[in-house]
């Protein structure tokens, strides 16, 4: 979310932090202004603009990637608390042949209509399939239910991950 | 964009004492970023100083001792629920915990924040403190040890020296307790909530079939300017000492004098009240006569 009461008087020089960490197995070093979070980072300084920014107050999971194996909200993440971490984004995760079922199953259930939501959905599901092989439909609601979307009314959505199950499975 | 604000990192422990310390303006801890951030971005001038304590690894673990398991303060929501011991004898700290924001909150957000925060909301306040649990602060030269339901003012109001920090949370065993946390929000993910309630408790059943009440334990959130403990109706129900159904009510009474409930954007005074003797009732029935 962009700052509510913008002015030129907030509009102040930064201060820049030296940041070194990992993006899809890639060590990343750099300066960034110290108020970036991590998916500033993602999006501004590495291109990787799968990820995005819906409410930018970690509710509604549009910015959802991996880190060090748990799914966070990336625009809660400063950039000062970002070093040492292991951090998988959607770019990452397309490469690995185990998220291929999951995208394919989105498609086929049509479970992507505005597409916004889509890349965290993924991310989620993907760390959700991983915990639970076959995921109940109660599991798939808790393991989605820090991303929001606002076209499908979710049913496809979760007739996608069953899918993908399936297929991980076979 | 956020921006005019400047953070500092510490390193260590002392670091951090030191840093707080020596700071002459006021502050922020900056660990998980759930609450802290979002506030930043909705008022740039929420504060100017961060102070990233995330990298202090020596507060992060959970540990069990003697007499007590303690949860260090950067101790994050996820590594709560996944420790076994919670799972088995500390169901309410497990219940509270596991609906906090999402998943995506949960592996970011710590214990020490949501207690730090002071919110009268807070999930897992109630729970903690139907266990008795202490905050452990420390400062350059100071360690102390607070009771959890002596540790807030009121509504983000704490009794945290600018120069202190929460360092762990202390919670005693006990053996044989059923415990249980209940909320209404207003749906299941990312709600704030409306009212909780927890409670632990011993009893033993007699051979007649009776039921008599050993210790209770009874924690109240969004029912006052901060989380509370129903002191008298503990009292009370200790006096009495069969449970029974007239029992309950009796102290399900006794409980809603004791609460001082406030309409806001999420409920009214009214329906807050109902429910919270609702929710008691519901838990003690699910511990005991279930």
């Amino acid at each position: 979310m962009p700052f509510k009461n913008f002015s030129e008087e907030n509009a102040k020089p930064f201060e820049t932090v030296a940041v070194k960490f990992k993006v899809n197995d890639e060590d990343i070093s750099l300066n960034v202004p110290c108020h970036y979070t991590l998916l500033d980072i993602l999006r501004y300084e590495l291109r990787l603009t799968g990820s995005k920014e819906g409410c930018g107050m970690g509710e509604c999971g549009a910015c959802t990637v991996i880190m060090d194996g748990d799914i966070v909200a990336s625009c809660l993440v400063l950039c000062t608390s970002l070093t040492g971490k292991k951090v998988l984004t959607i770019e990452g995760i397309k490469s690995d042949e185990k998220a291929k079922p999951i995208i394919d199953a989105f498609i086929k259930a049509t479970a992507v209509q505005c597409g916004f939501c889509t890349p965290g959905m993924v991310v989620s599901s993907y760390a959700l399939l991983k915990k639970h092989k076959n995921p109940t439909n109660e599991q798939i609601m808790e393991g989605l239910s820090g991303n929001l979307c606002r076209c499908t009314g979710y049913v496809r959505i979760v007739d996608a991950i069953h899918e993908a199950a399936k297929e991980l499975n076979k | 964009m956020l921006r005019n604000f400047k953070v500092l990192t510490p390193s260590s422990l002392n670091e951090t004492l030191y840093v707080i310390n020596s700071l002459k303006e006021p502050y922020r801890f900056l660990c998980g970023g759930t609450d802290v951030l979002v506030r930043l971005k909705d008022n740039p001038n929420y504060t100017k100083v961060l102070v990233d304590i995330s990298r202090l690894s020596e507060l992060s673990k959970i540990e069990e001792h003697k007499s007590t398991y303690i949860i260090g303060a950067t101790a994050k929501h996820l590594q709560v629920l996944a420790y076994e011991p919670f799972k088995k004898n500390y169901a309410a700290i497990t219940d509270a915990v596991s609906v906090i924001g999402s998943p995506q909150i949960r592996a970011l957000g710590t214990i020490g924040g949501n207690i730090g925060n002071a919110s009268p909301a807070g999930d897992s306040i109630a729970a903690l403190m139907a266990f008795d649990a202490e905050i452990e602060t420390r400062s350059v030269d100071s360690n102390r040890k607070i009771m959890l339901s002596d540790f807030f003012l009121g509504p983000g109001k704490t009794v945290l020296a600018p120069n202190e920090i929460i360092t762990k949370i202390i919670i005693p065993k006990f053996e044989n307790y059923r415990s249980a946390w209940m909320r209404l929000g207003q749906r299941k993910g990312m709600a704030i909530s409306k009212v909780s309630a927890a409670v632990s408790l011993h009893y033993e059943k007699h051979s007649n079939g009776s039921l008599k009440l050993n210790d209770i334990k009874i924690a109240l959130g969004s029912v006052a300017p901060r989380v509370i403990r129903a002191v008298k109706t503990e009292k009370f129900m200790l006096l009495k000492q069969t449970i029974n159904k007239n029992m309950i009510n009796e102290a399900t009474e006794m409980l809603l004098a004791e609460v001082s409930p406030i309409t806001d954007v999420r409920s009214d005074e009214k329906y807050r009240r109902a429910m919270c003797g609702e929710l008691f009732r519901e838990i003690i029935e699910k511990l005991v006569l279930k």
